[in-house]
């Protein structure tokens, strides 16, 4: 009785059973996450189309940026995402040193996305943008590029972080098809958000 | 570990780098042209690329699809009010 | 019969628990740093009794200086600092933490047939970070220039005045203790996130066999629906949070406009609005007193399901008004900005909209009384504070309507009739729920009664207190008093001001009122009357496991066979059916 009673608790977290959504709770808790990012980051495009519509005199953006050197960054980070999705699938097949090596080509995908991005950035100061002056034109389209990509900045940086964690995980069998699945699921809404962020700052 | 599930696995590796090829060709459309509703429709088609391929919604439930897709139409519906009152701010 | 089962499953449970050797007994991991929901809804329940100390010590404070302006040391300054620090204390660190978080933690997995959350050590982790949440928000008191005084909604100009930099300073309130604000409630916002999804995961995954969507018992409905509406709605604050540090901190102007003056200073912002920030202050505000009044609401059908020994009235319509209160919930957030400047456009499908809300409402409203439709009430605490609570719904409500209505709320804003309104619905609803659910669930949690007698004086002090206090503010707002004043001198407004000192006085009868209750709940867990495992004969599953809890909450899992209420209509009153009785 006794050993029923603690194997049953052991068990608490394990007894999950798919399901309204047909996922494990561990699934469902980071899409429901990630639900609540992307409304967040929404929050942020509103915010900045609403600035967009008010504001006189909103910059001229080929002025300001090199589009090529934003579609090599935009090139980085599809690449680091289709890099994930077959680390996932490698994982789920149980193979675990093509699910490390897809996992780390990804992380040195996103280290290469935050450089450039770092080097975007560097540009910018350099040439006299700051939170709240942009020789281009309107302030506000610097105080939201700079907060706006810093922010998605921060989310890349940490999911390079969950990205190492994970590919070391995955290398010792610690880190399931559903551990890297997880991570997978975080890095393409990573990449999904950039996919906003490129056509609202860029292009539109 | 079945032929079948193999063969599955073998298939998603393809649609993957199929995914990945046309997201590659959408932004280079994207970077030359500039009409909005068709930068915009191409930003839409990105995400859903994205979201049905590399985060799978495509196998997923219809419940977890329109949870996501509620979340999205909330923050759209967040832009669509705020931006009538765009051009009646105090500026 | 299925008391008597109860009970020899509770004294098996006794024995097993006594044996019960393979959990970490030391004192620190299993009463402090414990992953057990039972634990932490507890904890959740104690930091929001101290929080309230402090939130209603405010409130009686500038009542005073109210009833009896001059007679309460303090400055203009000082008064919005504490009008702004009751309305956060009371409504992020009181009624969040003991109805959301701490009854919803205790009830949630035991009323689903879970052995605890799905991951307990998150929502550890987020009882842990509301600690020094709430030691920041007190904290900020006592910096230089004091404590927050921009309101609790933080509305800028005043909250991004921060005197930082170039940015100019608005009051001294909008300082540091702006900052440690925002800091606090940003740390607020990760743990009730945190929360959220433990509580939508385990509602979701982690039910008992059997117990299908349709015969979860109303309260894990409305935790549930209230989650949702937590995840997609906090998420526009934090984005708000975020962006008025950085106008505060870094001088951008997201919500500074050009030309601003303060006091005599031009200031340097160009081409922000405010109206951006309650814009999306207000999509989170809104939703966020659906996610307090809801879970409240969800308690007293559970309550008055016991009570009157009826299964609720209409459960399958209140889940869908649920539902649908839940949709509306996310899209009126206008409604708080009639005056704002916003486009009157917005605010005619704004007012339509909320009105809309009160069709669901109703139903909710109609089924809580008829669910006593010839009822044999037994009239406990717990049942008193749930009828109160219909009582509350009613009167809130109809003063909704009255401020739903653009027109009309162009009059009403920023009134105490506004205060009036919202204390009944996010004060008095959800205390009275909040109550009846800490008298139904005691014995759950200590193994004790709460003596009876003081409840119901908590519950008459309380009840008589706050409904005069609040209903009388209605008729200050009709004529004329504005919410926020330090002092009035206009002469319309002496009529409205002569009923100040009774506010007052019925202000200090409902926070007396919580001095018994503060006593029975302690002496309760030490000294009341032993409980059996099921005292209320109610026959949701948390009723079905031993008291007090085992670790993991059952031997075995419950397996559901039945509706949540399983209580006999007609003659035989007293004959209950358990949810997990076998057919």
């Amino acid at each position: 009785m006794n050993s029923t009673a603690v194997t049953g608790h052991e068990a608490a977290t394990h007894e999950s059973e798919p399901g309204f959504y047909g996922t494990s709770w561990q699934k469902l808790m980071m899409w429901w996450f990630i639900i609540g990012d992307a409304i967040l980051f929404g929050s942020f495009l509103a915010a900045y189309g609403f600035s967009r519509i008010s504001a006189v005199n909103w910059p001229d953006r080929t002025q300001m940026f090199s589009l090529n050197f934003i579609t090599v960054m935009t090139f980085t980070l599809i690449t680091s995402s289709a890099t994930m999705a077959t680390a996932v699938a490698a994982s789920r097949r149980g193979d675990r040193k093509a699910a490390f090596n897809f996992t780390m080509a990804t992380a040195v995908g996103g280290l290469a996305f935050l450089g450039m991005q770092a080097y975007e950035w560097y540009h910018l100061i350099h040439n006299g943008a700051r939170m709240d002056t942009n020789p281009w034109g309107a302030p506000a389209f610097g105080a939201y590029f700079f907060a706006i990509t810093g922010f998605h900045g921060s989310h890349v940086a940490s999911g390079v972080l969950i990205l190492l964690i994970t590919a070391w995980n995955a290398k010792r069998g610690k880190s399931g098809p559903e551990g890297v699945e997880l991570t997978g699921l975080y890095w393409h809404f990573v990449d999904l958000v950039w996919v906003f962020v490129f056509g609202c700052f860029y292009l539109i | 570990m079945s032929d079948t599930h193999a063969a599955h696995v073998e298939a998603s590796y393809r649609s993957y780098w199929i995914a990945w090829a046309i997201l590659l060709v959408l932004t280079l459309v994207m970077i030359s042209i500039s009409t909005k509703a068709f930068l915009i429709g191409g930003i839409l088609l990105k995400s859903v690329i994205i979201g049905a391929w590399f985060m799978h919604l495509k196998h997923e439930r219809a419940i977890l699809i329109w949870s996501v897709v509620a979340g999205i139409l909330f923050a759209g519906f967040l832009f669509l009010v705020i931006h009538f009152d765009a051009g009646t701010s105090l500026l | 019969m299925a008391i008597a089962q109860a009970v020899e499953t509770g004294k098996a449970g006794h024995q097993a628990h006594g044996r019960d050797h393979g959990h970490p007994a030391g004192f620190i991991r299993k009463y402090i740093f414990s992953t057990d929901h039972k634990v932490i809804g507890v904890q959740y329940l104690l930091m929001a009794m101290l929080m309230s100390v402090v939130g209603l010590g405010l409130s009686l404070w500038f009542r005073v200086q109210l009833a009896w302006p001059g007679k309460a040391a303090m400055t203009p300054e000082q008064y919005v600092a504490i009008v702004t620090m009751h309305g956060t204390i009371m409504i992020f660190f009181v009624v969040s933490l003991a109805l959301s978080s701490g009854l919803g933690n205790f009830s949630i997995p035991l009323q689903v047939g879970a052995r605890d959350m799905a991951y307990p050590f998150l929502n550890m982790l987020s009882f842990w970070i509301i600690v020094p949440a709430s030691a920041i928000m007190i904290l900020s008191f006592f910096v230089e220039g004091g404590a927050a005084a921009g309101g609790w909604t933080a509305y800028p100009p005043l909250s991004a005045l921060s005197g930082f930099g170039k940015v100019p300073r608005g009051s001294p309130g909008s300082g540091m203790g702006q900052t440690l604000w925002l800091l606090a409630m940003a740390l607020f916002i990760v743990s009730f996130t945190m929360g959220g999804l433990n509580y939508v995961a385990t509602i979701l995954n982690l039910r008992a066999r059997g117990m299908s969507l349709m015969r979860m018992p109303l309260t894990v409905w409305t935790y549930f629906v209230a989650a949702l509406l937590g995840l997609l709605s906090f998420p526009a604050l934090t984005a708000a949070a975020i962006m008025l540090l950085l106008d505060r901190h870094l001088g951008t102007s997201f919500f500074l406009p050009s030309g601003l003056v303060v006091s005599g200073q031009q200031a340097a912002n160009v081409g922000g609005t405010p109206l951006l920030f309650q814009h999306l202050f207000w999509f989170l505000g809104h939703p966020e007193v659906y996610v307090l009044v809801l879970p409240a609401i969800g308690i007293a059908f559970d309550v008055i399901a016991a009570f009157s020994r009826r299964p609720p009235h209409g459960y399958k319509t209140s889940v869908w008004a649920l539902l649908i209160i839940a949709f509306l919930g996310m899209i009126v957030w206008g409604h708080h900005m009639f005056t704002s400047g916003m486009n009157p456009f917005l605010g005619k499908y704004f007012s339509i909209a909320t009105l809309l809300i009160t069709a669901p409402f109703a139903v909710l409203g109609v089924n809580l009384l008829a669910s006593l439709w010839r009822a044999r009430i037994r009239f406990t605490t717990s049942m008193l504070f749930a009828l109160g609570l219909i009582s509350a719904v009613g009167t809130g409500g109809i003063g909704g309507l009255f401020l739903a209505t653009a027109t009309a709320d162009l009059h009403f804003h920023d009134t105490y009739f506004v205060v009036g309104h919202f204390h009944l619905m996010i004060g008095v609803v959800t205390m009275t729920g909040t109550f009846a659910g800490i008298y139904y669930w005691f014995p759950k949690m200590f193994g004790r009664h709460m003596n009876e007698t003081l409840g119901k004086l908590h519950f008459w002090g309380t009840f008589i207190g706050a409904f005069a206090l609040f209903v009388i503010q209605h008729f200050q707002g009709f004529g004329g008093m504005t919410r926020r004043y330090f002092e009035y001198s206009a002469d319309y407004v002496q009529p409205a001001l002569a009923l100040n000192p009774a506010v007052t006085w019925f202000a200090f009868l409902a926070v007396g009122a919580q001095i018994p209750f503060f006593f029975n709940f302690f002496w309760s867990m030490f000294k009341g009357k032993k409980a059996e495992a099921n005292p209320w004969e109610a026959t949701t599953l948390e009723w079905t496991t031993a008291t007090p809890v085992p670790h993991g909450n059952w031997e075995r899992l419950p397996v559901v066979s039945g509706k949540p209420y399983g209580y006999a209509e007609g003659a035989n009153g007293d004959a209950h059916r358990m949810q997990n009785a076998e057919a």
